[in-house]
């Protein structure tokens, strides 16, 4: 069996690499294209259909009045508990308008009023309307726009291609490796610098809306490379994700729905939020809500599926299929219809708000290694707000492809590690050619399971031990993973293998920094430390030194 | 599995199995497609996707299939459930038929089992030059976006192209579906300054019937009306 699939490989020269091909990833192809220079967009997925097209609600700048670039950078750091990198949260709130408009050249139409004004609502913490929207597939429309200026400039795009690892020249990164998908062949990629769009990792919890490509791969491959990684303790649950069949569990219910009027109630038809937070109600901030939710139903008054209800039944039918169609669609398909009854949600884990530690250009720590989007932190500090997620990667995937140009125009000569390579394809063949072993989903059901229960919505110091202990336990495990099909065309088994070693990297990461922060703060709620604490006021960075994972506490960036 | 032990009715409905015959192929290998047959546990709001995914992780390993978002709105887990397209992450099985059939989208080459070859379309997609073109500045107002908003839903899921036998009859050589509303986008779009129409007319549309339009627009698991797409472009 080892015959071909160890020994070919193919090579491919580029300038840059653009690894993820969701919002972030094709606008910083869109930018370094521009440049001149060759790129290359690798995504897991078929052009389109990355996570960022799930965006519901809508895009935050300040588009309309008395909304201001400064009003938005302002609530951008309360939201995110000031521990926010303040430099760059300043350039998001001034260029967000122009991205906006970007993507209007892209094709987007943003819903409009009679006056040709922006359609804009108001979600957590916005006393002025940020929210720009189409629908509540704002997301969806956002990636056809890119898409579409993709397709206009010709960028070249390898669908279905999963990367495995950077490949470094000392401290250098120089490109990357990995397989195709479709008939598992190794290909190794040479840039003069890479960007790393490769979004989160919410396949690591048993109840997410993330999409299934989601697997923390740009956290692993980062560290792997010597990047630091910032405030990876930091996971937001969203608080209504679906929660009435287990097919759609965790899909996403957007924020517009409450802030249109939405009813959070439990199983006594009480509105609860009253109780947590009287004043903001159902548009209190989203760690608030979520653990409103949360404790609501550990109290024993959620509904037979551990749920609360989320009511837009007082809602005109041409309200809801007006302010949230697929919202209506996805409750339809699953036999509910929400103009007449209420919807079952319960938190779901949504957004790392953690990653590589970038600075406003979306520069690493290592040399060649640039990144942007949900792979990145800083932005978000401790709590995101709605509409700021697919809004970060606009600003900071352009300005990544613009410094990831300006830095491949500088790279002269650069030379491909050859024993980086050869270990990497052994790694890769071993899962497939090991005699027997660990059948990959076992472990990953593991470790859903794990990071649900200790590294959730409340955290204390008992259950995450216990999690780092699993964890590690799960490593060992993964060692021994085994594909359950030698066959080399769309071996799922194999991709599984690859992405939950970086899921398990990507947990680790996420548990060390919550164990070493005691204090609770924004997305970060410790039972055994409830306190928000000024002397906690610092960011954790998180690296892996020699194969082991260290963080470290630094100052905030100002 | 357990011994059962729970009352009868519930009992029955706990072990109600449902017969798929799914369909098999390897273009790398260039096998003989052939239809293998699982037995799938039922369960209450199971969808398509369920099965397919049931499949995979307890009956066989090897089964290739296509999915992401399982919200209906990434557009890449299309299938052919009992011979009409559908998006297996929102669809039902309708427990009530027993024997149950998956298949790759029709009219598409397969490349392994569920998974289709998206190329062929894809490139001549590219040649309706799916994008915003020769933009001219015009302030755009709640009127004029709702022209175009329900042709903006498409999520190039390519049911549509599924959806319709006569493409490989009598619309053969004619542009596809998908890229017709994709052309309407464009066309009610102020901004746009292509002669796009042409490009429908070139590719056929005077043979999309009005009834053909109406079967699209019921296909489109993003509700849009095709046939209004239609309508507009032989104008």
């Amino acid at each position: 069996m080892k015959s071909s699939l160890d020994s070919s490989i193919k090579y491919i020269k580029t300038d840059i690499l653009v690894i993820g091909a969701g919002g972030a990833g094709i606008r910083a192809a869109i930018e370094a294209k521009k440049s001149g220079l060759k790129v290359i967009l690798l995504g897991k997925e078929v052009l389109g259909c990355a996570h960022t097209g799930m965006a519901m609600g809508g895009i935050n700048a300040a588009m309309v009045k008395p909304a201001t670039p400064e009003f938005h950078a302002q609530i951008t750091i309360e939201g995110g508990y000031f521990i926010n990198n303040y430099k760059m949260v300043k350039i998001f709130g001034e260029e967000m308008p122009a991205r906006i408009r970007d993507l209007e050249n892209y094709g987007v139409i943003y819903d409009r009023l009679d006056s040709g004004e922006f359609y804009t609502w108001a979600g957590p913490k916005q006393k002025y309307p940020l929210n720009v929207c189409v629908g509540d597939y704002t997301g969806r429309e956002m990636m056809q726009g890119l898409v579409d200026e993709a397709r206009k400039l010709k960028i070249k795009y390898t669908d279905e291609f999963f990367v495995s690892k950077l490949l470094m020249d000392k401290d250098q990164v120089v490109g990357a490796i990995g397989i195709n998908i479709k008939n598992t062949e190794t290909v190794v990629f040479q840039a003069k610098s890479v960007i790393l769009a490769s979004g989160g990792a919410g396949r690591m919890y048993k109840v997410t809306t993330n999409a299934m490509s989601n697997t923390g791969d740009g956290y692993a491959m980062a560290l792997d490379a010597g990047a630091e990684l910032i405030d990876m303790e930091m996971v937001q649950f969203h608080p209504t994700g679906m929660a009435n069949t287990p097919s759609s569990l965790g899909v996403l219910v957007t924020e517009k729905t409450r802030s249109h009027g939405g009813i959070l109630r439990n199983i006594k038809g009480e509105r609860f939020m009253s109780k947590y937070y009287p004043v903001e109600m159902e548009l209190a901030k989203r760690d608030e809500v979520s653990r409103s939710i949360y404790q609501e139903v550990a109290a024993g008054l959620g509904t037979k599926n551990n749920s609360v209800y989320l009511h837009v039944d007082h809602w005109t039918k041409e309200k809801i299929l007006e302010i949230i169609p697929d919202v209506y669609e996805q409750y339809k398909n699953t036999g509910i219809d929400i103009s007449k009854e209420p919807m079952e949600i319960y938190p779901s884990m949504h957004h790392m708000m953690g990653g590589i530690n970038i600075d406003e250009w979306g520069v690493s720590n290592v040399p060649g290694l640039f990144a942007a989007g949900e792979v990145t932190g800083g932005i978000h500090g401790a709590n995101r707000l709605g509409g700021n997620s697919i809004a970060e990667g606009q600003v900071f995937g352009r300005r990544a492809g613009i410094a990831a140009a300006k830095f491949s125009k500088k790279i002269k000569n650069i030379s491909l590690p050859k024993d980086q390579i050869k270990n990497e394809q052994t790694r890769i063949f071993s899962f497939i050619n090991r005699k027997k072993g660990v059948i990959p989903h076992v472990v990953e059901d593991k470790l859903k399971q794990v990071m649900w229960d200790k590294v959730g919505i409340f955290r204390d110091e008992k259950r995450l031990l216990e999690a780092k202990k699993a964890v590690s336990k799960l490593k060992q495990e993964a060692k021994k993973m085994k594909t359950r099909t030698t066959l080399k065309e769309r071996n799922r088994d194999l991709q599984d293998c690859l992405e939950i070693e970086n899921m398990l990297i990507t947990a680790e990461s996420v548990i060390e920094a919550a164990i070493l922060r005691k204090e609770s703060r924004g997305a970060h709620s410790r039972l055994d430390f409830p306190e928000t604490l000024d002397e906690w006021r610092k960011n954790i960075v998180v690296k892996s030194i020699a194969g082991k994972i260290k963080t470290e506490i630094i100052e905030v960036i100002v | 599995m357990s011994s059962p032990r729970r009352r009868g009715s519930r009992l029955k409905l706990h072990f109600m199995k449902i017969k798929f015959l799914i369909y098999r192929y390897n273009s790398l290998k260039k096998s003989k497609f052939k239809y293998d047959s699982f037995e799938v546990p039922y369960n209450k709001g199971m969808t398509v996707l369920d099965v397919i995914l049931y499949i995979y992780k307890h009956l066989d390993p090897t089964l290739a299939f296509r999915y992401e978002c399982r919200q209906g709105i990434c557009g890449t887990c299309g299938v052919m459930l009992n011979k009409k397209p559908v998006l297996s992450c929102s669809t039902q099985i309708d427990s009530t038929i027993e024997t149950q059939m998956i298949e790759p989208l029709a009219n598409f080459l397969v490349e392994k089992d569920l998974i289709v070859n998206l190329e062929p379309v894809l490139k001549r997609y590219q040649e309706i030059k799916p994008y915003l073109d020769k933009i001219h500045k015009v302030i755009i107002t709640k009127k004029k976006s709702n022209e175009s908003r329900a042709f903006r839903k498409c999520i190039e899921c390519a049911n549509c192209i599924a959806g319709v036998p006569e493409l490989e009859k009598t619309l053969k050589g004619c542009i596809d579906p998908m890229s017709l509303v994709k052309i309407a986008r464009y066309v009610t779009d102020p901004r746009d300054g292509l002669d796009r129409k042409s490009i429908a007319k070139k590719g056929g549309i005077d043979k999309y019937s009005e009834e053909l339009g109406k079967k699209l627009s019921l296909v489109c698991p993003r509700g849009i009306p095709i046939d209004e797409a239609i309508k507009l472009l032989k104008q």
